[in-house]
């Protein structure tokens, strides 16, 4: 008797090219955050032999020396809050001006 | 369809009327220019989306707060706004998220005073070579509280990018 649910040679071969692209998608992300974790030398050696490495936050701690992380953090988040919350304010005053045009039978503005 | 069309040009060909424009006004390695770029980079997805969501919220509601007397700013204050805050939160996010990853204008328009993270991690990539851990150290550090962030908020994110898919 034939099982109920059947796995057809389709379905293996959808999910493994499902599962190759996914690699694919998440191969550096998972690169870049075994190599973050590296010191130097093995860094610069490569992911393949990082990742039997035991991991590691010296790296962390030489680039807030280098440069103040802090400061470069500080920066993107005052601009892009600042940025994001100034674009509904045009919105705002661009739909209202767009409604007063219309309430008055103007040319709509959008 | 107009608002959308500025978005498929390629930044690179506004960046030299842009610098000289920052250059004149004084505003090279500033926030106040990444601010006004990123502002104004962005704002066509915006109007898109709130468009969008706005649109969705039926006329007659509008109708009736019209015959009960309300102005134009009532009308928008009391029930346009609290309709369509969901449309305006995850618009919000998403433009955050935007703002947070652009490169191309923080490596263009600021140098060691405003740089954002995009510049901390371009400074690793030296004429005398990659620095692969520090280089990915920096991006794992650019990249970790946008990606906690986007974790958390990917409901909305969602919902914000597939308003007016369905009538």
């Amino acid at each position: 008797m034939a099982p109920k649910n059947p796995v057809s040679a389709v379905l293996i071969a959808r999910t493994a090219v499902a599962w190759l692209v996914t690699l694919l998608i998440f191969f550096p992300l998972g690169w870049l955050v075994l190599t973050a974790f590296k010191t130097g030398a093995a860094g610069d050696f490569g992911a393949a032999a990082a990742v039997l490495q035991r991991l590691r936050w010296t790296t962390f701690v030489e680039v807030q020396r280098r440069s103040d992380y802090l400061l470069y953090a500080q920066n993107l988040l005052i601009t892009s809050v600042v940025s994001t919350l100034a674009r509904p304010g045009h919105r705002v005053s661009g739909g209202l001006l767009d409604g007063i045009l219309r309430s008055k039978g103007g040319r709509a503005t959008c | 369809m107009w608002m959308l069309s500025t978005k498929m040009m390629p930044a690179v060909g506004a960046l030299v009327p842009v610098y000289v424009l920052a250059q004149t006004a004084g505003l090279l390695d500033t926030r106040l220019a990444l601010i006004i770029v990123f502002t104004l980079s962005n704002l066509p997805i915006m109007v898109w989306m709130l468009y969008s969501s706005f649109r969705d919220i039926p006329h007659e509601i509008l109708e009736a707060a019209r015959m009960d007397g309300a102005t134009l700013w009532q009308e928008f204050r009391r029930v346009l706004l609290p309709l369509g805050i969901g449309g305006v939160f995850s618009t919000g996010l998403l433009c955050l998220v935007l703002a947070w990853n652009e490169a191309f204008w923080s490596l263009n328009l600021t140098a060691a005073k405003a740089g954002t993270l995009a510049a901390l991690i371009a400074s690793y990539s030296s004429p005398e070579g990659l620095f692969w851990a520090k280089l990915s150290c920096a991006s794992f550090m650019a990249i970790a509280p946008i990606v906690v962030f986007g974790w958390f908020s990917q409901r909305q994110l969602v919902q914000g990018l597939t308003f007016g898919a369905v009538k």
